[in-house]
């Protein structure tokens, strides 16, 4: 479990923008707000892209990077629910659709919600289509992520972005039920703020 | 979002205000992102003019802001929808009954007043939640065991309240019978305790729940009448182990001997509660075993015999869930074996787990079934996300209904034929076939299971909705009804229970009339309209 606290300095815009190919809206707000807060970071180890996006918002030496382990119930009523009620800042995200699904419920309880979630949807051979919503980013915008592995370090990288996108667009609530569909293993980035 | 009925958006406005005189601004909720996560994510309506959508939503932290809610709500006439941490999926989850609606979210009353392990029962707030209550009762050492269901996200209360179960012994998963004093505020704004709770001073509320004269106590589940703001739970001590143990039987027309013993077991409470299953037929959520036998019909018994011969396995199962004393458990074990020995020729019996209890926290993570331990956790998702009956095309959510049947082998296979005849009109793959076994959370009445499956696709949730009305008509004909369903279909459900024209819910819309004269708790709840909204109904 990766566990070290640390204060989130992401690279800079500049840098993100070779990730993606942002419209001008988005690189503004990203530039208005590159000092992001620090986060806590949840993954799933089970994924090895979720994994990889631990790994490397510990290497940014970003916020703490918890580990659900098979088990979001524990998570969350053991730590993240009474961090967040006396800290209510944003929280970042790579996990099954399934545990995001369980969060966002889990969320009401501090009043806060999903925000902005990039679905990955990866399919039997590992091909991967990435759609965004919840944020001025357009799905083609996120086209530099590729479609096959690797995207959930990249992911990391574009952290600071996506949490300095709090656009409070309810198209990223409740978007999906908990199953992944036929044949696809579906993975989620997500802010929860 | 939508507006409550009859009030201007300046005259909600002027409540909304009101509330957050009450609460403070930071607890009243009425932007659209904020009451969107009142939504409920398993809606059979989603998306559509039908689902059901709050109008906003307040969260109050003390009873007597509950009450101060209430008068505002009565003034204005504004209907208020009680939830307690609105987990309550299948069911509806957070949304209201009636679209309009002001959530009152009871998520900060969420305070332990008090467990005792000597007296065995719990006192708890709304907001309280089984994850709370089982780190508490680890935290403090106390030796007692909570009967959770699956998921264990919800509040003892708001699952009480809506006729909840779970797992262990018949007395305590019956989550309802297992409560023990209620504290209420009136649709009016009062403040009212059942049973010893009325007595001033008394310090037996939870041991003596029931008082003098009629009990009230029922009133309050799956209706409309009232908020609650404490409840009792009646605790089991904490068994000093726990063991399973499984008996199968050969022949098809064993079940209703296997029944007759299991009920024997069940109403002696010697054991918790039971598993059916069955080994020829598949998982609940794999029939594919039977498929091919399916395919010109019902089968004969004489068939169903040849087929359960040919597959060279016992047709039916029973896990038992035995806790208590280690001496106790495995002599209870032996007796339950001579018994069916004795009874049903061909009876064969396994041991199952045993565990020494209660689980160190280390051990916990690698238990396969930690709500029958009283365990509460969220795998049931994982379960349920990806099985063989979804993986072509995969719900977004499911909406379950359960029906009630006699308990016996009749009642089961009568129950199971109809909701496969149900399913076949609709071209669906069933769900149930010749050895559905019934699931038994009540431990006087089996349920036979469906998981309708839930869309953001409209197309696909008005097939849902009109299989899910065909299963309740169906089992209504058998004379057998549901016991609790999402608020799509709550009027059809109340429907099916009309002896003597109706004359139930007739009585109950008498209480509602004089108990909340301005029908602001939960209009619609179960069918009951107040009657300034009774023209609703159906």
């Amino acid at each position: 479990m990766i566990n070290r606290r640390t204060t989130l300095k992401i690279g800079a815009v500049g840098a993100i923008s070779g990730l993606v190919n942002l419209p001008a809206q988005a690189r503004a707000l990203a530039a208005s707000k590159s000092s992001a807060l620090p986060v806590q970071a949840i993954y799933d180890s089970a994924f090895s892209e979720s994994l990889a996006f631990a790994n490397a918002i510990q290497v940014a030496g970003s916020a703490a990077a918890k580990d659900i382990q098979g088990d979001l119930g524990k998570l969350w009523y053991e730590q993240l629910r009474s961090q967040l009620l006396s800290d209510r800042r944003p929280i970042i995200g790579l996990t099954t659709r399934l545990d995001l699904f369980c969060l966002e419920e889990l969320a009401r309880d501090v009043g806060m919600k999903v925000s902005l979630r990039v679905d990955h949807l990866i399919d039997q051979h590992g091909k991967v289509e990435h759609q965004v919503n919840g944020s001025p980013l357009s799905n083609s915008s996120l086209d530099n992520l590729g479609h096959s592995a690797g995207f959930g370090s990249k992911m990391a990288e574009l952290s600071e972005l996506l949490l300095a996108d709090q656009s409070a667009d309810i198209a990223a609530q409740k978007l999906t039920g908990p199953n992944a569909p036929a044949n696809k293993t579906a993975l989620v980035t997500w802010v929860i703020s | 979002m939508a507006l409550p009925p009859n009030l201007s958006q300046a005259e909600f406005d002027r409540a909304l205000g009101e509330f957050e005189s009450v609460v403070g601004s930071d607890w009243v909720f009425s932007s659209d992102a904020d009451v969107a996560l009142y939504r409920d994510s398993y809606s059979p309506f989603w998306g559509e003019d039908e689902e059901r959508v709050a109008s906003a939503a307040v969260a109050p932290d003390s009873v007597e802001e509950v009450q101060e809610i209430v008068r505002i709500a009565n003034r204005y006439k504004i209907p208020l929808y009680p939830i307690s941490t609105g987990r309550n999926l299948t069911y509806g989850g957070a949304a209201p009954t009636l679209s309009g609606s002001m959530v009152l979210d009871l998520k900060r009353m969420n305070r332990i007043i008090e467990v005792n392990d000597k007296r065995n029962y719990a006192l708890v707030e709304p907001g309280v939640s089984y994850f709370d209550l089982f780190k508490y009762i680890r935290e403090n050492n106390l030796n007692v065991m909570l009967d959770v269901p699956d998921p264990g996200w919800g509040s003892p209360m708001g699952n009480s309240l809506d006729h909840g179960v779970g797992y262990t012994m018949g007395p305590y998963r019956d989550h309802f019978a297992s409560h023990c004093g209620l504290e209420i505020v009136s649709a009016e704004g009062e403040l009212i305790r059942t049973g010893s709770g009325a007595i001033p001073g008394s310090d037996g509320w939870q041991d003596f729940h029931y008082g003098v004269g009629p009990s009230i106590d029922g009133l309050f589940a799956q209706s409309n009448f009232g908020v609650i703001t404490k409840m009792g739970v009646k605790l089991m001590p904490m068994p000093e182990t726990y063991m399973t143990g499984t008996v199968t039987v050969p022949r098809y027309q064993d079940l209703q001997a296997l029944i007759d013993e299991v009920n024997y077991l069940e109403d002696s409470l010697l054991v918790g509660m039971p598993s059916y299953a069955s080994p020829v037929g598949g998982s609940l959520f794999d029939p594919a075993p039977i498929a091919e036998l399916m395919q010109n019909g019902w089968p004969t018994v004489e068939q169903l015999e040849a087929f359960v011969t040919a597959q060279g396995k016992p047709a039916w199962s029973a896990e038992f869930q035995l806790y208590g004393p280690e001496e106790v458990v495995r002599a209870t074990w032996a007796a339950i074996q001579r018994r069916f020995s004795d009874n049903i020729p061909g009876s064969a019996f396994e041991d199952g787990h045993f565990y020494n209890l209660p689980i160190p926290d280390e051990d916990i993570p690698a238990l396969a079934d930690k709500a029958r331990m009283g365990i509460p956790n969220l795998e049931i998702f994982h379960m349920v996300a990806r099985n063989p009956m979804n993986d072509a095309d995969p719900s977004d959510g499911h909406a379950d209904l359960f029906i009630m049947a006699p308990r016996t082998a009749e009642g089961v296979h009568t129950a199971a034929r109809a909701l496969t005849e149900a399913y076949q009109e609709f071209g669906v793959q069933p769900f149930t076939h010749p050895f559905t076994t019934p699931v038994m959370f009540y431990s006087r009445a089996m349920a036979i299971v469906l998981a309708l499956p839930t869309w953001r696709d409209p197309a696909k949730n008005a097939v849902t909705r009109a299989l899910y009305e065909r299963c309740l008509d169906k089992a209504a004909e058998l004379g057998m009804g549901t016991y609790r369903t999402n608020p799509a279909f709550q009027e059809r459900a109340v429907s099916k229970y009309s002896f003597n024209d109706g004359a139930l819910l007739k009585y109950q819309e008498k209480l509602k009339d004089a108990i909340d004269p301005n029908g602001i708790i939960s209009p619609g709840r179960y069918g009951i309209w107040p009657v300034n909204m009774r023209n609703n109904r159906g």
